[in-house]
């Protein structure tokens, strides 16, 4: 089994994005990063509540792959739904920059003033790719 | 209500966690930049699980283990059994 330590995974990611950032013909191949384009969803549902607390949990629905995932506010949300979706598809963190960060999948402005709106305790928005810029 | 009262700890659910993945064909691994992805040769995708925060939610912890559940190879009260 693998090391699941958080921590150690921080570390691991940290350094492989670091070495990447300054060597990227050694870690990041364009080859690679058209494959992992092709292979992220391109319709995205999430239908999310609010708990008591204040934490948002989302049931996200990215092409037929059902999962979940939860944030403390409305950004950090955001932030970890794009991760969820990274880490279903298998993408490395060191490509995930390249393909757009953590910001990839970005709702509607009238949708992101609902997630922001903490009287709202539960609604739906879907998720478009975000165009990169070159 | 679903079958996990309260939010799960993250030392809590990684210990048992741990144990999951000497059970059966579940495999767990680190992806994403926060997450753990608990795998099963039955799933087309793995089932992520985010450890950014010091809880886990009892909502994901449910769908965790109705998945977990449907491969067979756990029952949920075994699943229960190893998270507390």
């Amino acid at each position: 089994m693998n090391d699941i330590s958080p921590i150690k995974y921080k570390f691991k990611i940290a350094k492989t994005k670091l070495l990447a950032y300054f060597f990227p013909q050694k870690y990041i191949f364009q080859e690679a990063l058209d494959c992992f384009k092709e292979r992220l969803p391109k319709n995205v549902e999430v239908v999310w509540e609010r708990d008591a607390d204040g934490f948002i949990v989302g049931n996200i629905n990215a092409d037929g792959d059902k999962f979940m995932t939860q944030g403390k506010n409305a950004k950090d949300f955001i932030k970890m739904v794009n991760d969820a979706i990274y880490a279903v598809y298998d993408i490395p963190p060191e490509y995930i920059s390249k393909l757009g960060g953590e910001t990839k999948y970005y709702p509607k402005p009238s949708q992101l003033a609902l997630l922001k709106d903490k009287s709202i305790k539960e609604a739906s928005f879907g998720l478009t790719k975000q165009l990169q810029v070159a | 209500m679903g079958e996990f009262p309260n939010d799960l700890k993250r030392k809590k659910f990684l210990h048992g966690i741990k144990k999951l993945a000497t059970i059966g064909r579940f495999e767990i691994k680190t992806g994403g930049n926060h997450q753990l992805e608990i795998k099963h040769p039955n799933w087309k995708r793995p089932f992520p699980i985010p450890f950014k925060h010091n809880i886990v939610k009892k909502n994901i912890m449910d769908g965790l283990l109705k998945i977990v559940a449907q491969t067979g190879e756990i029952t949920s009260e075994e699943f229960k059994k190893l998270m507390f």
